[in-house]
């Protein structure tokens, strides 16, 4: 086995860092669009 | 190659084989080799999966994309950071509570035995397939730009993943991805900068990047509806939504190395360390292939990149056609490299009208070039009608091969191969395992002892290679190796992610229906396949949506009465 237990599972409620899961999820989506941001920026400022 | 590179090349590869079967070697538990170890953390899942995403072929191919086309490649990964979001709140919960070894033992508890298999037999099919194309693509370009024996390429490569992955399975492969990753990294990092060194003294990274974004390389995001145009954002956010769904979600080669180390947090942090860093990974790689292009706006390229096959072109018939072209070509290269330069100075004024016109003197001698190289390939497919006129896997490695220094040629074959290695390595380890766990063991024998299945484990992964290995040595009957991959990706995958959707969110659906629109979603996407000229994306949809639609049809009419019986 490899040692971890139901215990050790953090619930939908808790992520490490974050707080929530849906805190970190939100991260990600922000993130993106700051990502889809500069990508947009190199193609238009660029050509 | 010199003495160093091939001292480089093997001491890496022979380094990180070696590591993970010493890491691994002590290791008798069959829930260690199936689901990995609780030592495995976030950070090691997160780059086991990139590893696993990345093959060979996306440092081979990649680059030389963006060389020919420019970034608008990137757009393909626009869906997955959603994607990934959905499995870290649908598909994750439910594999760690039912504490599933494979995707499909999932498809067993929501439904039946026999759409467990369906779904397992379709993940064999593909991958098992797709393995041995994994080490077929490098070995093949590297051979042939080395001149090393293809054979002897495909069966090294090939046993050295099997060492590992079938003594140490999922906490090798795991621990070994995080080695060949950092390998991958640091080569791309070094090959930016070096060619960043290459370019002219006088030539800042600015300038470079200003002259690929007006000669139209920099467009890595098109807002436009255009349903022609092969990359947009839309086309990219949808149809790499779907394709990262069914991928993150249901490939078992990608589930085991979430799955691997048993905590929920860590799969998921594992995967949002790809739904963040992604992205910027292939606009890296990608911005790579545009610096080698800014590279040979100074320096001549040649006239067609794989120069073994333009070398048996030219002791044909077709000898005094390509001398032609190889004048031409020169002439229009000399004329463009001066408008370049022009170009570069008058990037420098701010002055608009000068500099539209600076941009159009380069674009009118790119164009030439570009029809110069187009007849180019219809000349070498007269000389010979099997070549393979598509020259961008070998932009990137002529690159490498023919203008870096030692010691980091031999680090970038390593990236390559660290590349393939990983990527097979997860196929190799995820068929074994769902061979052992959907197949031997609820099929031919239900009280086989651990240490039996463990050994079974190790010989069906090792025999999922030497099937890999012998496809390989097979594979050339096929025509495009990456566009054979995506092709073999998109005809199953439609189907096996419309199942498992059908078992999040279509409750009263039970496993005959959904068995039989499994079925009749795959004959249907397979004669689509051979008798319709439909680009292969779409078969993603199709497949998807036939099963989601047929499934509810059926639970709703032809098994309505067993429902309530």
């Amino acid at each position: 086995m490899n040692g971890k237990t139901d215990k050790d599972i953090p619930t939908d409620g808790a992520a490490p860092v974050f707080g929530t899961w849906r805190r970190a999820y939100l991260v990600v989506v922000v993130v993106f669009v700051v990502e889809l941001a500069f990508f947009t920026f190199v193609s238009r400022f660029f050509s | 190659m010199s003495g160093i590179d091939y001292a480089v090349l093997f001491g890496t590869i022979l380094a990180i084989a070696l590591f993970g079967w010493w890491k691994t070697r002590a290791d008798r538990d069959l829930n260690h080799y199936l689901r990995g170890d609780s030592s495995i953390r976030w950070g090691t899942i997160g780059l086991s999966v990139m590893a696993t995403q990345a093959s060979a072929v996306t440092f081979l191919s990649t680059p030389g994309q963006a060389y020919e086309n420019g970034m608008g490649f990137l757009q393909n990964y626009f869906g997955l950071p959603f994607a990934l979001i959905v499995v870290c709140v649908v598909f994750i919960p439910i594999y760690h509570r039912l504490k599933v070894v494979t995707a499909y033992e999932y498809l067993g508890q929501r439904f039946d035995q026999k759409t467990r298999l369906l779904g397992a037999f379709l993940f064999l099919l593909q991958r098992g397939l797709a393995a041995g194309i994994t080490i077929y693509a490098p070995a093949i370009i590297l051979s042939s730009l080395l001149g090393w024996n293809l054979r002897l390429t495909i069966i090294l490569a090939g046993l050295f993943v099997v060492l590992y992955t079938a003594t140490g399975g999922t906490t090798a492969v795991s621990h070994t991805q995080k080695w060949q990753m950092a390998v991958i990294l640091a080569g791309m990092g070094v090959a930016f900068g070096m060619i960043l060194h290459r370019l002219p003294p006088d030539f800042s990274f600015l300038q470079a990047v200003a002259v690929a974004g007006k000669m139209g390389k920099l467009q890595a995001v098109d807002f436009s509806f255009d349903f022609q145009k092969r990359y947009t954002f839309w086309s990219g956010l949808l149809g790499g939504f779907f394709l990262a769904l069914s991928y993150f979600g249901t490939d078992q080669s990608q589930v085991q190395r979430y799955l691997a180390g048993g905590s929920l947090a860590g799969s998921r942090f594992g995967l949002l360390f790809n739904a963040v860093l992604k992205l910027p990974m292939q606009f890296f790689i990608l911005l790579t292939g545009v610096m080698v292009f800014v590279f040979f706006q100074f320096e001549k390229p040649p006239l067609f990149f794989n120069a073994p096959a333009y070398a048996r072109a030219t002791q044909t018939a077709q000898a005094p056609k390509l001398a032609a072209l190889q004048t031409r070509f020169d002439a229009v290269f000399a004329e463009k490299q001066t408008a370049v330069r022009g170009l570069t100075s008058t990037l420098k004024t701010d002055s608009a009208p000068a500099i539209a016109a600076a941009t159009n003197a380069v674009l009118r001698p790119q164009k030439e070039l570009e029809a110069i190289r187009g007849e180019v390939k219809q000349t070498l497919k007269r000389a010979d009608p099997k070549i393979e006129t598509n020259d961008a896997d070998y932009v990137f490695i002529s690159f490498v091969l023919n203008y870096l220094p030692h010691g980091i040629i031999g680090l970038l074959i390593a990236v390559i191969l660290c590349a393939a290695m990983s990527s097979s390595a997860s196929e190799l380890n995820a068929l074994g395992s769902t061979t052992v766990v959907d197949f031997y063991r609820p099929l031919l024998h239900p009280t086989a002892s651990e240490a039996h299945q463990l050994l079974v484990s190790k010989l069906l992964t090792a025999a999922w290679g030497g099937v890999a290995i012998s496809f390989a040595l097979f594979a050339n009957l096929v025509e495009n190796l990456i566009q054979a991959i995506n092709i073999l990706g998109s005809i199953f995958y439609g189907s096996i992610l419309g199942i498992f959707l059908v078992a999040f969110f279509l409750k009263f659906v039970r496993g005959t229906a959904v068995f039989i629109a499994g079925v009749i979603s795959q004959a249907l996407v397979l004669v689509l396949f051979y008798s319709t000229e439909i680009g292969y994306l779409w078969y993603n949809v199709i497949g998807c949506s036939v099963v989601l639609a047929l499934a509810a049809l059926l639970e709703k009419t032809f098994f309505r009465n067993a429902a309530s019986a």
